[in-house]
């Protein structure tokens, strides 16, 4: 199982493919397993594809603190010079993304262009303090969908809900069904910092986004409950691509591989061959569509 | 010279056993064991396996399909010797002597 050292913890990866370098980064509570499914077999004839597992998460080591956004992107550099990535594609998903972005904050000559899909934002953590955030209730249905009762003091309590979605089968993957391996991720959330850190805001501010000009396609589930982060980022991010992802929830690497690995194979294209140009042709409207005019359309 | 189905299964077997110490399997591999339900597999096991085995033998086998294909079953798993079987139909193997 290959791994590599990294601040003092070792980092588990893989490598696969041949071709310009790109880089995955999954969720919270995830693992790199999110991306080979079928986003990697799809890609790898044409790029050289490295997932890992973040700190805390599947192979790679477990720490007690460490989980914000500033020292998981310092980590991904890090990750980056232990394996001579010099200059690749990033690919984030959900907390992933917002590592993802911290790195094109702190290290724009780093990356050559960046997918989000979906990504949560700490920087707008107060907008899903709200007990009226559409996503606890989203979120308590699905829990309840398998049977699991949430209290209704329990029903916007972050921590709470992520011990209690352990407790849920996997809904996607061959797997899918089958009860989770619960025991590394009940220690990530109760022996960690990883909640509090998950939130806390360093460089990653409102106001420092808009200065990041790496070429950026941002992805959302039309469905999602982080369409306030879509929506902020689709404003502000200037070198930013959008998309909507038809019927999409919030898993979107799970849910429709293809769309995803289609819709970034046209952007690592376009940047390769017009990176100076924004990927966007029109408004930033995501009906104004890009890939139609690439002939990658829907 | 293509490996033979026994060969291959031999070869995962041994390959399940060394990735044992990481993953603390604490069963006896035979071609009837389960890996999901057995071996206490996750989707992170069977890529880092899939890898494994797409480097030993050097070329991409459809993992995407075999899940898939196990997902659509009405008893959600795979046995060692069905995975054996699975490179086996990839790998291009000769007859089994």
């Amino acid at each position: 199982m290959p791994k590599t050292r990294v601040n003092q913890i070792d980092l588990h990866y893989i490598t696969v493919g041949a071709g310009p370098d790109v880089v995955m980064l999954h969720g919270l509570l995830g693992n790199l397993a999110v991306w080979h499914l079928h986003i990697v077999p799809e890609l790898r004839r044409e790029f050289r594809i490295t997932a890992y597992d973040l700190r805390g998460h599947g192979y790679s080591d477990v720490t007690r603190s460490g989980y914000s956004t500033d020292e998981m992107a310092r980590e991904l550099e890090g990750l980056l010079d232990a394996l001579g990535i010099e200059r690749p594609y990033l690919v984030g998903h959900s907390f992933g993304a917002d590592i993802g972005l911290n790195l094109a904050l702190l290290c724009p000559e780093r990356i050559r262009g960046l997918v989000l899909i979906d990504p949560t934002l700490p920087a707008l953590v107060d907008q899903r303090k709200s007990t009226d955030w559409v996503g606890w209730k989203y979120w308590v249905a699905k829990l309840e969908e398998v049977g699991l009762r949430v209290p209704p003091d329990k029903q916007t309590d972050l921590s709470y809900l992520l011990n209690l979605s352990v407790e849920t089968p996997k809904f996607y993957g061959p797997a899918r069904g089958l009860p989770r391996r619960r025991e590394p991720l009940l220690n990530l959330l109760r022996n960690t910092t990883l909640v509090e850190d998950y939130e806390k805001v360093e460089s990653l501010t409102l106001d420092s986004i808009r200065g990041i000009t790496t070429p950026t396609l941002l992805v959302s589930g039309e469905r999602s409950q982080f369409l306030g982060t879509y929506a902020f980022l689709r404003e502000t991010l200037p070198n930013c691509t959008s998309r909507l992802m038809p019927g999409g929830e919030h898993f979107g690497p799970l849910e429709q591989p293809g769309y995803l690995a289609t819709h970034m194979r046209a952007f690592f294209h376009h940047v390769m061959t017009d990176g100076r140009k924004p990927f966007l042709l029109g408004s930033a409207d995501d009906s104004s569509d890009a890939f139609e005019a690439a002939g990658v359309g829907d | 010279m293509t490996p033979t189905r026994d060969a291959i299964l031999e070869h995962l077997q041994q390959m399940l056993r060394e990735l044992a110490s990481d993953w603390d399997l604490g069963e006896a591999i035979t071609p009837d064991t389960l890996l999901f339900s057995q071996l206490g597999f996750q989707s992170l096991d069977i890529v880092v396996l899939g890898t494994a085995l797409q480097e030993r033998y050097e070329r991409e086998m459809p993992f995407a399909e075999l899940f898939a294909n196990i997902g659509q079953r009405q008893v959600r798993d795979l046995s060692v010797g069905e995975l054996a079987e699975f490179v086996k139909e990839h790998v291009g193997v000769s007859a089994t002597p």
